[in-house]
């Protein structure tokens, strides 16, 4: 899967170190610090595949999901309370980025909802 | 007459999705082979939907080379029509929209048999594909019908629990997110 593309990974790497810091952050707390360690320096080495396959299996560890596609839609189907609307925005997406586009516009409201209920 | 009124999804809805695995063995028999269908039976006895998801859109791939496009495209259309969820499973077809309505409303209200076993077999990999989605949260889908499986089988009330993981979850899309706005403005600089 690519949720980072590899056309424009370069400049995606060159304009948000902050970003990659703050995911390989993540990626430390779920798959390990040596895994968070190998996508920093993928993204340093512009290896995009297995930068891409340790989101992969950040998205796995944090969903149960193999395929990141059907994480992302499990993931809106579980706020009813933006249903229909961010469920259709997911499932009609047609890219992985466009998919976490969609959720990312719900960003506040999704937490609101976490935070009043977890 | 549409297609979803020429085709009864009101007894496929009330039926179980043992019953519709069951039948959609019998489809995977004739269009794959045995051991598919034995996989089939093995896979969903041990809850392995991912399994179960793949043999059936193995079968439908089968069934889409040996039938008229046209015939598939009215099952498709009647399936899309009644179960909104099933538009994940035609992304591909969908730019051929003005040439496939063209051939809807033309039948004579009665439904081919082989439209009849691809709107099974999409339905079966529609509620595949939910019992995915239910599996890792701690809802039991066992002994729902079709229905209710295929209209999210949750009721109103259920609360779904939520955990860090979610909450890291939407953070590292966020991130993400704002990797693909930085990549867009680095590239129009």
């Amino acid at each position: 899967m690519e949720l980072l593309q590899p056309t424009s990974f370069a400049s995606a790497v060159a304009s948000s170190k902050e970003q990659l810091k703050r995911i390989s952050n993540i990626v430390s707390k779920y798959c390990g610090q040596a895994k968070a360690e190998s996508f920093l320096q993928a993204c340093n080495t512009l290896d995009f595949t297995t930068a891409n396959t340790i989101l992969d299996d950040t998205i796995r560890e944090l969903t149960g999901y193999d395929s990141v596609s059907i994480a992302l839609s499990a993931f809106a189907d579980k706020f009813p309370q933006l249903s229909p609307e961010l469920s259709n925005k997911v499932s009609g997406a047609l890219s992985e980025s466009d998919k976490v586009k969609a959720i990312d516009s719900y960003r506040s409201r999704i937490i609101n909802i976490i935070d009043g209920m977890c | 007459m549409s297609n979803s009124q020429s085709f009864d999804f009101s007894s496929l809805k009330r039926m179980t999705v043992d019953n519709l695995i069951g039948r959609c063995k019998q489809y995977v028999e004739q269009y794959v082979s045995k051991k598919a269908a034995s996989r089939l039976e093995d896979a969903y006895k041990a809850s392995r939907f991912d399994e179960v998801k793949h043999i059936l859109e193995v079968t439908l791939e089968r069934i889409k080379t040996k039938i008229k496009v046209s015939e598939y495209q009215k099952a498709e259309k009647a399936v899309k029509d009644e179960f909104p969820d099933a538009k994940e499973l035609f992304v591909s077809s969908d730019t051929n929209e003005g040439s496939q309505n063209d051939n809807m409303g033309a039948g004579s209200g009665m439904v081919a048999v082989i439209v009849i076993i691809v709107a099974i077999l999409v339905v079966a990999v529609v509620a595949a594909f939910l019992y995915l989605r239910f599996k890792d949260r701690g809802i039991d889908v066992n002994n729902q019908t079709v229905g209710e499986v295929l209209s999210h089988g949750v009721k109103k009330g259920n609360s779904i629990k939520y955990t860090e993981k979610d909450k890291d979850l939407v953070e590292l899309l966020h991130e993400l997110s704002v990797i693909y706005d930085n990549t867009d403005q680095y590239l129009n600089s």
